[in-house]
This record gives structure tokens, sequence and C-alpha cells, in this order.
């Protein structure tokens, strides 16, 4: 039976940091989560790495946490981190007298606001609304929420923790009011088995209400659905508010190579299933052509949806929330000890830039109750060592310097280390197996051999293959080709796992066929089910 | 620039050419107008006559005369249908006929279907063939050595082989297919796409370093090659047979990549045969109108810095469909973006639609209907207006062709039907 200290739930933001946090403490820990990393939340937003300034005047607390997070990932995660920026817009129509009291508000959080010329602000953002009112910069940025969840596994691997993807924890172990394991099931193989430890952490996000059921736990989650549209361009090159009292449509966050328009706020049951009706589809439209006009004309990759997971101390008994933006986005952490389980903590709430504040907290609360008495170096040690020199002009090699320079940014120190190793023995694995976001065959190769995965969507959140404009259609084929080639599929699952993918991305698009994107989509219908006759079902093709 | 033609054939697909290839056998003028390449380049260059019936969830069919029977029967909507399946035939005759003096004969009586492999290692229904493709029948039985080269994308050998073995193991053939990765061509980028390597190909120093590396590879049970469709583009045939002979093993190329180059050298020598016959080209240019006025066809183009007029005793509309941009999708309606016609299907953007992609696709369905002379059927206003207007290709509305593997087959038929009428009547 394994044994370890601590047992995290959760492979998002939040329970990733425990485990970064708790591994660079010096405690055992194990994380288990029941899909792949960062398959909830932590990869269902925006991408918005909030300088504060959004909550400055409800909720004036998280806007200080948002503040100093932000300013530490800046400095530990800056693989996972584009600094862009981020502009507040004052629209004709929208109260001016807000923006008077927003101005105030984020002096007090300390946040660092400057108003700038409007002109300036058109010349820095062409596509911006011409007849904005007021401009201002926040040190808002875009924030890839898979790299950071990723970089906080690779960090606390390294300090000897060990994390769990496609692992479900049916049972939380109580025995005499005090946690002592958890039965889990691994879904590749369907083998259940025991993990013994002394403390539960829930950093299950959407599912922790759940999570806190299976130890017999109340813990009132409420869920409020965001949708959010991609565009197959970087429509501004900083992130950009709508100055106004916080509502629907009013951020857009440059992503790599794309753009991010968010959210609406619709309460919903639960976190699974979710899509984004075509009418949300059409509210953000007519929302972000707001800031940007003509935005409804511009083309767009997909749509999806993510849940807050939104707790209520008291009750918020069978009420589900009005407006998900009137819940505070202050995090919780709970000892169900109250509750007459001991050693089960949950964290919740709260929002991704903060989560490693949320980690820490939860962390000291776990080492109180263990009588460890280690300070938190999570705020201080790197995350991610950056590439060196030498390796970018070794990557130069293969690749032109803007290409090199992008890829070492994104990957990392030690990532680049295997990447170079694999180019060294095969030169010809620098092929693009995704040519809208770069990402050569080696880079797959290393994905697919240096971390366990299931699906290609898996293998797609490591690298940003089919993230482009394409969405897979030139890249999924290659992909699985070179997977099948290099002896790591059989030939059943190649077709199961290119079939999944095709799928995922098609329903991505369901609600945004017009124009381009619904031209892309059946050009992608001709290439697959056309030129290559691929039957997701009836394989056998009647033969 | 002539001004005055017997007909006009807006688009340079297959239905164009074709059309404009019957109405020139004819005896007629005949101008093509083409914004772009066309999209014959995404196509396998395969006439697909009919590869699978709607609703028989991708088997394959290999009786093609007895399927179009059947399709005719239950899908009344489906051009062929509207054609009568005898001008279907014919079309295929012409088609026999004109590809010999193309210089690329295809292969196949068009009855049947060859079943032939694809990139991704699945099989394909097809009825005519380039001479190229036509001896990858996975059906027969001689040992087949798929052959790649490193620095070549989209193509993956070992997926081939293993693919088709698996489906001739379901069929009880045994698997004798078998793979083998080539060293990077010496001389060629490290990144090839197939079109890249067909044009590095047509150096003869370059082919013969490709017949040195085949001839190595090949085994005393290698009956047969299969190479990605990479041998040439502008000579046809030419490097393909070259190989066969210098080899003295059957060869068959399998499309890969987009575009494909089959795709792209049946296009081009198309072209090219056409001009040869008199058939006018225009590319690179937009039609701003069609009008009918004075017994004929006026068609404003937009050419840099001016507008000029070109007029036709009749018009082919041969513009494609939502992929191609004959039809155009905004966020509530589609429509046919040169003469305005009418459109089935012209409000699926804004409806609410159950489309998984696998199945038969609304919009792909959408489009242009017709009569069985490839005349819009007019469902408002005055049927003068369509007069001595025929529309051909992927902007008819009844059919889906990723799922119905008919795409080319349609093109041909109603490219051929269309030219007819254009050629004749009136």
């Amino acid at each position: 039976m394994e044994k370890t200290d601590v047992l995290v739930i959760g492979g998002g933001a939040t329970g990733t940091g425990v485990l970064r946090d708790l591994a660079l403490r010096g405690v055992d820990a194990i994380l288990a989560e029941q899909q792949d990393l960062a398959y909830g939340t932590s990869s269902r937003f925006h991408g918005l790495l909030h300088s504060g300034a959004r909550y400055a005047v409800n909720d004036p607390e998280s806007a200080r946490e948002c503040r100093q997070e932000n300013a530490i990932l800046k400095r530990i995660a800056r693989c996972c981190v584009d600094d862009t920026g981020g502009l507040f817009v004052l629209l004709p129509g929208d109260d001016p007298g807000y923006a008077d009291d927003w101005f105030a508000a984020c002096l007090r959080a300390g946040i660092a606001v400057q108003e700038i010329p409007a002109a300036e602000a058109l010349s820095l953002e062409p596509n911006l609304n011409p007849a904005l009112k007021r401009v201002f910069r926040v040190p808002d940025a875009s924030i890839d929420g898979f790299a950071l969840v990723w970089a906080n596994v690779g960090s606390a691997a390294g300090h000897g923790a060990r994390a769990y993807t496609y692992t479900r924890v049916d049972r939380i172990i109580v025995r005499d009011g005090t946690v002592s394991g958890a039965l889990v099931t691994d879904l590749r193989t369907g083998e259940q088995r025991q993990i013994e430890c002394r403390f539960i952490v829930n950093a299950a996000g959407a599912w922790a209400g759940q999570v806190a059921r299976l130890a017999g736990c109340e813990l009132k989650i409420l869920a409020s659905k965001g949708s959010l549209l991609v565009f197959n361009h970087r429509v501004t090159n900083r992130v950009v508010n709508r100055l106004r009292r916080p509502g629907d449509g009013d951020i857009i966050v440059p992503q790599d190579t794309v753009a991010i328009l968010g959210t609406t706020s619709v309460p919903v049951d639960g976190p699974e299933h979710l899509g984004s009706s075509r009418a949300e589809v059409d509210q953000l439209l007519l929302l972000g052509r707001d800031l940007v006009p003509g935005l409804d004309e511009r083309r767009v990759l997909r749509s999806f949806a993510g849940v807050r997971p939104l707790y209520q101390e008291n009750g918020g008994e069978g009420q589900r929330p009005q407006d998900g933006r009137a819940v505070a986005r202050q995090f919780a952490l709970v000892d169900h000890e109250r509750q007459g389980v001991r050693g089960l903590i949950t964290v919740v709430g709260g929002k991704l830039t903060t989560f490693r504040l949320m980690a820490e907290q939860a962390t000291n609360l776990v080492c109180v109750l263990l009588e460890h008495d280690a300070p938190c170096r999570t705020a201080v040690e790197v995350l991610l060592p950056e590439a060196t020199a030498a390796q970018v002009r070794q990557l130069q090699r293969y690749f032109s310097p803007p290409v090199s320079q992008k890829m070492a940014e994104r990957l990392g120190r030690a990532d680049l280390d295997q990447l170079l190793g694999i180019l060294s023995r095969n030169g010809w694995k620098r092929q693009f197996v995704c040519e809208c976001e770069q990402v050569c065959l080696a880079e797959l190769e290393w994905r697919a051999t240096g971390s366990s995965w299931l699906r290609l969507g898996d293998l797609r959140c490591r690298t940003r293959l089919g993230m482009g404009t394409c969405q897979g259609t030139i890249c999924a084929a290659r992909a699985i080709g070179q997977l099948y080639q290099d002896g790591m599929l059989d030939l059943g699952r190649a077709r199961r796992l290119l079939g999944e993918f095709l799928d995922e991305r098609w329903k991505g698009n369901q609600e945004v066929l017009w124009g381009d994107q619904l031209r892309e989509r059946l050009y992608a219908r001709n290439v697959y089910l056309n030129l290559h006759n691929f039957q997701k079902e009836a394989d056998d093709y009647g033969l | 620039m002539i001004m005055d033609y017997d007909v006009i054939v807006i688009g340079a697909g297959l239905s164009g050419l074709i059309a404009a290839a019957r109405a020139s056998a004819g005896g007629r003028s005949v101008l093509v107008l083409a914004r772009g390449q066309g999209v014959l380049a995404l196509t396998t260059g395969c006439i697909d006559i009919l590869g699978c019936l709607p609703g028989s969830e991708g088997r394959c069919l290999t009786d093609v005369a007895g399927g179009l029977q059947r399709l005719a029967a239950i899908d009344p909507d489906h051009p062929y249908a509207k054609i009568g399946l005898d001008l279907v035939q014919e079309s295929i005759e012409f088609w026999q006929q004109v590809m010999p003096a193309v210089g690329y004969p295809y292969c196949g009586s068009g009855a049947v279907n060859y079943l032939l492999p694809t990139a991704l290692g699945t099989v394909r229904p097809t009825a005519l063939a380039p001479a190229t493709m036509a001896g990858g029948d996975i059906r027969n039985e001689a040992g087949t050595l798929v052959v790649g080269w490193l620095n070549l994308l989209d193509w993956h050998p070992k997926l081939i082989a293993d693919g088709i073995n698996d489906l001739r193991n379901r069929r009880g053939l045994g698997g004798a297919w078998s793979s083998v990765m080539l060293d990077a061509l010496p001389g060629a980028a490290p990144e090839l796409t197939p079109v890249m390597m067909a044009r590095f190909l047509e150096n003869a120093q370059h082919l013969e370093l490709l017949i040195a590396g085949l001839r190595k590879s090949l085994t005393p049970g290698t009956g047969r090659v299969g190479l990605p469709a990479v041998l040439g583009i502008d000579e046809g045939a030419a490097l393909f047979r070259q190989v066969e002979t210098r080899l003295g093993c059957p060869v068959f190329e399998i499309p890969a990549g987009q575009p494909t180059v089959t795709g792209l050298r049946l296009a081009q020598l198309l072209i090219k045969f056409l001009k040869q016959s008199g058939v006018g080209f225009r590319f690179n240019v937009s039609v701003l109108s069609t009008e009918r006025r004075n017994g004929a066809w006026q068609v404003t183009l937009d050419l840099p810095g001016r507008a000029a007029v070109v007029t036709g005793g009749a018009l082919v509309l041969a513009t494609g469909g939502l992929i191609g941009r004959g039809l155009e999708a905004d966020r509530t309606q589609i429509r046919e973006c040169v003469a305005g016609l009418p459109v089935a299907g012209r409000d699926l953007p804004g409806q609410a639609r159950e489309a998984s992609g696998w199945g038969r696709d609304p919009f792909a369905m959408a489009g242009v209907v017709v009569d069985g002379r490839m005349r819009p059927v007019a469902t408002d206003g005055d049927p003068e207006q369509y007069r001595r207007l025929f529309v051909a290709g992927s902007t008819l509305a009844g059919y889906d062709p990723a799922v119905g593997k008919d795409g080319l087959g349609v093109a041909l038929a109603t490219g051929y039907v269309a030219g007819n009428a254009a050629a004749t009547e009136g």
C-alpha cells in the first residue's frame, strides 16, 4: 500500500500549488486528479493574470491579494506569463463617476494604475473603440493555465512529490473521526488501490463539494458558468477591460496567437458537460463589439465554458446565485474537524491569480496540524528555470531566431534540455507537427514520453498542438501518424484518439459556424472524412 | 482580350473545367473565369462516382452501377437523380475520351470501385483513378512495400501498411503490406511537403537518387511499391512510368498532405489541355455582377483599376460551395455569391442544428437547387432571369461528398450536363 503524509485531491492550479508548496517544505505528498491536469477551471478561463484592478471597488481584499500575487507570478513563473500589460477603457454611455471611484479604489489597493491619453491608447491598440472616453494602464497580464499547472507539478516532482492523473478518489477513509487514507481508481486500468495518508487537502475546485461528501461532510459550492470565445488572432496585444462594474463580455485577453473574449455568468447545477449556447455566443459578440467595433465580424475559432466554484459559508441552502459575480471572489479554507472529520481540509473559491496564496495558506494549516515547522518558499523559488542563452543558440541550429526565442520562453530550461537531446539524435524532428503554434516533432515526442497521458487532447494541453487557426485539421493526423510511427500507439488506439480529438475540436466550434470558421470546419471534414475516409465508428469499412 | 463568347464559365474546379471542355468540344467559344486555384488540389484527384450510400455508415460500395440505381431511388434530391443515370454514364464516357487526349489517362470502367489506400492507412472507394494510383487496390495479393523519407511531411508508411493489413485481415486476405522509412532525400529541404517533393523530383538527377534509394529497399518479396503522390506535377504520369520501368516493379501513388499532388496535377493538365483546345482562361479575377441583357449574359469583372464587361450567350456557374467560396455564410444566412441565386438551407447559420461533423452535414447539403438540365429553380420572381444560366459542382444542393464519396463524380456529371446544355440549348 502506498503511504504519504498528505493526499491532495484535484490537479488544477490550487491542488498543484499545494503539492508544490508541501514538497518545497519537505512534506511527503501525493496528488490525485480524476482527469488530466488543469482539466477544470484552471484551463477554462480567459487566461487573465489579474492586477487586482477589476476587483478594486467591489472586493478590495481580493484586489490587494491579486496585486501581490501578480507581482510574484511575474517573477517566479515567467515561462507561463506573457506580460502584456492591461488597459481599462471607459466607453461612452458607461458611468463616468464609476471611473473616478475605481481609480481611487485602485490607488487604495496599491495597484499601479496610470491614466493615459485616449490618442495614446488608440495608437497602442488601434482596434479599440475610437469613441473611448478615458483609458488607464494597469499591470494585468496573460497567463497560460496549462503551463502553470504543469510547472507546479514539475517543480513538486523535483522535490519528491508524486502526481497521478486519471486517478479518481472513490472514498475517503475515516477512522475514529480521523482521515487515514483514500480508495482511488486508476481510470486507465480500472484498478482500485488504497493510499494511506494523515491529511487530505481537497482542492477539487468545482468538484470540491463532491469530494467533501466522500468523507460525509457538507460543503456548499455554487457553480457559475462562464462562456468565452476564442478569436483566431490577437485582437489586442494587451489585456483590455471595460471600465464599469464587472459584467459580461467585458474582458479581452491575448493568449499566444489568439485572443479570448469573456465571459458570461450563468448559474449551473454542476461542473460537468458544459458548453456555450448560441445565445451566449451572440451576447458576447454583441458586448465585445462595444470594446472593439466589428468584433462580431471577426473569425471566432471556438467557444468554451468553465465553472467558477464559489464557496458560500452559511447555507446558500438550495439557493443558486443569481449573479455569480455578487459572491466574493475571496477564497475559503475549511477545516472539516468542526464537522467531525479530522485531517480533511478544503481550499476553494478564489481565482487563478491567487492560487499560490491559497496554496500557501492551506499548506500553513496542514503544517500546523502536522507540527511541521517549515517556511513557505513558493513565492521566492523560481517555478520553472528559464532557458539559458546557450540553449537558445543551440535551438537556432534547427529553427529561425524568432522561433527559437519563442520556444525557449515557452519551455524553460529542463524541457529544452530534453528537446535538444531529441533534436541532436534526430535532427529531422525539427519538423513542425503544428504549424499554427509551432510545435515540432521533438516537442511532441518529449511530451509523449516524458509525461503520462491518455488522450491526444492531453498532449494538446501540454504543447498547444491544435489550438491555433486550423484547430487540428493539419496537425491531428500528423501527430497521430508520428506517434504511431514511433511505436507509441497501437492501431486501434491511434484511430480512437484521432476520432476523439476531432470530436472535441468540432464540438468547440459547433456554435460559431459561419464565415471562415464554417469553411474551416467543412474543410476539416473534407480532409478526414473524404480524403482519408476516416470513420470514427465503423472502421471495418464494410469489408 | 476577346469580349464576346458563346459560353462563359465561372470557376476552374473540375465542374467548370468539364463544362468548358464539353462546350468547347461542341464547337463553342468558351471563356473560363476564376478567382483562385479552385479546390481540385484539395481532392484526391480520383473521380469518385459513388463511394458510400447515405446512411450506410461508411461501408464502402464496390458496385457503383447498382449503388447509383439505389441512390436515385432513395434520394431524389441528389444531383445524379435529377440528371438521370444515363447522363451520368455519358459523362463518364466523355471523361474516358478526354483524358487520353490530355495525356493523363484514368483507369476503371466507372461501374465498380477500386478500394485504394489512404495516407491514414484507411481504404477509400473510387471509380476512376489515374494510372499512377490505380495499382494500389488493397485487394491485390502482391507483397506491398510502402516507402517513406524522413524529411517528408504528412506521410507515415508504418501507419499505412499496418492499417491496410488490419483491413485485409478482416477480409481474410492476410497481411501482405510492409513499410520502410528511408533517410532524408539528399539535397532536399529538411521539411518537404509532398508538393515540394514533387517539384524536387522533376529534376532528372533528383529522380535518379530516388530510384537508387528505392532499388536498395526492394526485397525478393516485394511485388509492388507504394509511394506518396510525389512523382512530379507538370509531366503527368511520365515520372511514374520512369520509376516503374527502372525499378522493374509495379508502383502506385497515395495522395498525401494538402494540397495533393494528384489533385494539383489533374488541375494543371486539364487547364493546359483546354488552353491548347482554344478555351480562354482568365485567372485571379473576381466577378462583380452578372446580368442578362439583349439575349446575352453580361459579366462585369473586377480588373486592376477598372471594371470590364465580357458577354456570353450562356453562363455556367461553377463557383464552388462553402469551401470554394461560391457560397458564403454570415451569422444568419448563406448566399450564392455571383448571381444571387436562391439557396436551399439559406437560414442554417442562424438556426439551432445538430451536426457532429461525422454524418451528412446540413451545411454541406446546402446550395442552389436545379432541374435536370442544371437550370436554377426560381423560388420567386421571373424565371426568365435565369435563362441560359446553368449551375454545376459544389454550388449545388443535395449532396455531401465527405460522406457520399461522390464529389468529383457529381462535378463531372453536372459539369458535363451544364456544358452540354450551354453549348446546345437556346
